[in-house]
């Protein structure tokens, strides 16, 4: 996972941002996608990223995308299928919602809802 | 619904008979369209342009789903009604509205005509998300033409869609839209006069039923992803580079945004903008709301000069006008806060206000688009609960119906104002020099209004919690490209809303207003005076019956009275309190200082004691924060959640809630020795 230094507080206090991300750490929807889990690659940090660890600015490639079945099949025919490319474009302050950029337009959703979509595990 | 079947058959009629020379008589037309189109996708705008103001809006029976439809002059004579679905981003029917818009293109509602072809609306900038619709709609097997909207704003990108070669892919027709220019409008027309309708004998392939996955979720998903697989197929090459621009409209959005939806400065602007509005349905409508009431009582003395006194005269006086004037005086405020709202989601900026505001309203439940209703509510929970529409979650949209009354509504103003003016010492409580910041009467009001606000977010989270199980909240929210109004979509969407408003007011608030008047008329006693004869109508007879449940409350029967003459309008309790005090028109200021003096003075027969004190005006003012006592507002959340059970359960806990916290500030501050 790319770790770019984020200044999207404009000054406040990055500790908002550590908590959430330290409780988004744990995917809610596991292998609920067509693809299988990634146990077997032991150089991957963590098993899963998911849409919720993303900075402000990085991008990511869908794996699959877990949760309850409605909100599944909603994020999907939202246009977030398997294999597209995802771009966070500003996280909301107090783990507030994302606002990401996919398919050419721009969409926000809550961090529960961004810690279901399973990102490819990156190369760098 | 009546009318709407009954225009229909005009319509049909009218076509009949005037078509009958034109088109030979085999050859069949298109009668009824439906419009499918994803939300943002400009497909309200391409709805009024095709009817103007040939238009109504109504609901699905049994459902909560706004039904719209009007009528296209496709020329010739040639009319057809436009139905204007439910802005959705699928058909899978999972929500009412998606359930809705399938059930109608299928045929499959006795009280909608089948639609022989369908507009899909697509959005030009937006090609991929808008195309997994028309996919589905092919996949029904209706006949679609497409629509392709903002391709103006495409083309300020420098870039152009080659609708031919999407025609071609799709196998459909492909017309180009721009409303704001009137262009392609007149060949959109022609192209629906001249197509062939869908044949109603033969039942359309009902395409892939994603009903029957809802149990697979292997294979909807695969449904899904083949959707998305096929649309990647339809656009390749289709958006083609024309010219090279330095502002891309994407590029200036998020410029925008960088200042709109900041941490700090996007706050900033929210408030700002949440300030002119709670001023201006405040402030700027009191000069219309005021003609309203002079108009509705210059209606009231036209009417007492022209009949005589008798039963009659006193109920179009004081039930009908009384009762419907009361609430048409806020029609200037739902005008005024439509007019806002549809600016705020015409712009694209309601979306960023509910990216900010999320995070706080859906700690207990609500959705950044709560903040809006409850907001209005404080003008009146009327336009509160309609403006509720615009929240997508169903879960969040119904907390909020439930909560949005608890807001201090306007009308409550009067009594608050009259309870301070009489018992609240206005004694200064916080000054800075010689300026004075804080008064007591002012303290005690602030307290009003934030208990008010309280109350709503901790009612919200409880039943958030508790009551509204179901379906995870969802927050997926489309961040449209900034657009300027279009003028308009704004108007119509004002007069659609006074209409209902009024329709409303025109039926349940009449009948109610009608019975209410009777049953503080009668039993008539013309041998009593006429301040004594209200004391002994039902009102009278029934609050002397409640007396024993609001004695605790420190309330005895003439507040009783009032409680539930208030059931009009909240403001009427100054009028009732008038009348029981028998001070005349209570319109005038040296009424209300009388009245004022008179209840200082009433002093309870039986013990001795003051009727009214500090404490008890405290607990009066308490009970009406959190009491449910509008019938026009149940009429509203009647109609909005389509069953009397939301509304009858919010009577229900909003009047247990005043109860207990008035038991609580009543008892316990007599317990702390206060009067």
């Amino acid at each position: 996972m790319k770790s770019r230094n984020m200044n999207l507080l404009g000054g406040l206090p990055r500790i908002f941002l550590g908590r959430q991300r330290s409780g988004a750490s744990t995917p809610e929807g596991i292998g609920a996608g067509t693809t299988a889990h990634h146990h077997s690659d032991p150089h991957v940090r963590k098993p899963h990223t998911t849409l919720a660890d993303l900075h402000r600015g990085d991008s990511g490639t869908i794996q699959s995308i877990g949760g309850t079945s409605t909100a599944r099949l909603h994020l999907m025919e939202m246009g977030l299928t398997p294999g597209t490319r995802v771009r966070v474009v500003r996280l909301a302050v107090f783990g507030g919602p994302l606002d990401i950029q996919v398919r050419g337009y721009r969409l926000s959703l809550r961090r529960e809802e961004a810690r279901a979509i399973l990102l490819q595990p990156s190369h760098s | 619904m009546n009318q709407i079947t009954h225009d229909r058959k005009k319509n049909l009629s009218h076509f009949k008979s005037d078509t009958k020379s034109l088109v030979p008589s085999q050859s069949r037309v298109v009668n009824t369209i439906a419009l499918v189109g994803n939300p943002n996708s400009g497909k309200t705008t391409v709805f009024n342009a095709l009817t103007g103001l040939r238009q109504k809006v109504g609901n699905y029976p049994g459902v909560t789903v706004e039904k719209k439809q009007g009528t296209v002059h496709l020329g010739h004579g040639h009319n057809a009604i436009v139905l204007d679905l439910p802005g959705l981003y699928s058909l899978t029917p999972r929500s009412p509205d998606e359930a809705i818009a399938r059930e109608v293109l299928l045929g499959l509602r006795s009280d909608t005509p089948m639609p022989d072809l369908v507009l899909n609306i697509v959005d030009a900038t937006n090609l991929d998300r808008n195309l997994y619709t028309t996919g589905q709609l092919l996949e029904l097997g209706v006949p679609v033409i497409v629509v392709l909207t903002m391709t103006d704003l495409l083309e300020r990108d420098g870039h152009r869609v080659n609708a031919e070669l999407l025609s071609a892919r799709l196998g459909v027709p492909v017309c180009e839209v721009v409303t704001s220019r009137k262009h392609g409008l007149d060949q959109l027309k022609r192209l629906i006069a001249t197509t062939t309708p869908r044949d109603h004998n033969i039942a359309g392939a009902s395409g892939h039923d994603d009903t029957r996955f809802q149990n697979d979720l292997e294979h909807a998903a695969t449904i899904i992803e083949g959707r998305y697989t096929w649309i990647a197929g339809i656009t390749e090459g289709v958006v083609e580079r024309v010219t090279v621009t330095r502002h891309e409209r994407r590029a200036v959005d998020e410029k925008i945004d960088r200042v709109v939806m900041h941490p700090v400065w996007g706050y900033v602007i929210f408030l700002v903008t949440m300030a002119v509005l709670f001023q201006a349905i405040f402030s700027w409508v009191q000069a219309p709301m005021d003609w309203i009431r002079a108009a509705m009582q210059t209606l009231g003395v036209a009417i007492g000069s022209v009949l005589p006194a008798g039963d009659l005269r006193a109920l179009l006086q004081d039930g009908v006008i009384a009762g419907v004037g009361n609430t048409l005086v806020f029609l200037p405020q739902i005008l005024l806060l439509f007019f806002f709202i549809t600016l705020l989601e015409d712009t694209g900026y309601m979306a960023r206000a509910a990216f900010l505001m999320d995070r706080l309203m859906s700690r207990v439940g609500l959705h950044g688009k709560s903040f809006i209703p409850l907001v209005s509510s404080f003008a009146c929970a009327i336009p509160g609960i309609m403006a509720t529409r615009t929240i997508g979650d169903r879960k969040a949209r119904l907390i909020t119906i439930l909560v949005a009354p608890l807001m201090s509504c306007s009308a409550r103003l009067p009594v608050y104002a009259l309870m301070i003016g009489a018992f609240i010492p206005g004694k200064a409580i916080l000054t800075i020099g010689p300026l004075v910041v804080l008064t007591l009467p002012g303290l005690v009001l602030l307290s009003m209004y934030l208990l008010g606000m309280v109350a709503a977010f901790a009612i919200a989270w409880l039943f958030h919690r508790t009551l509204i199980r179901g379906e995870a909240p969802t927050f997926v929210l489309e961040l449209p490209s900034y657009h300027a109004p279009n003028l308009k979509n704004v108007m119509l969407q004002m007069l659609e809303r006074a209409g209902l408003f009024l329709r409303r007011a025109g039926t349940v608030i009449l009948s109610v207003s009608i019975v209410l008047w009777a049953l503080a008329t009668y039993p008539k006693h013309q041998e009593l005076p006429q301040a004594d004869r209200a004391a002994h109508s039902f009102v009278g007879m029934f609050g002397r019956t409640i007396e024993p449940a609001i004695a605790p409350l420190g309330f005895e029967w003439k507040m009783g009275i009032g409680i539930i003459s208030s059931f009009v309008a909240r403001e009427v309790f100054v009028s009732a309190m008038g009348t029981v005090y028998s001070v005349g028109d209570i319109g005038t200021e040296k009424a209300q200082f009388d009245l004022q003096q008179r209840m200082k003075a009433d002093v309870n027969p039986a013990t001795g004691a003051k009727v009214f004190t500090p404490l008890v005006a405290i607990a009066l003012m308490v009970y009406y924060v959190l009491a449910m006592q509008c019938i026009s507002t149940l009429a509203v959340v009647r109609r909005e959640t389509n069953s009397w059970k939301w509304p009858l359960f919010q009577l229900g806990y909003m009047t247990v809630l005043a109860w207990v916290v008035t038991f609580g500030v009543y008892q316990g501050g007599k317990l702390l020795g206060l009067q």
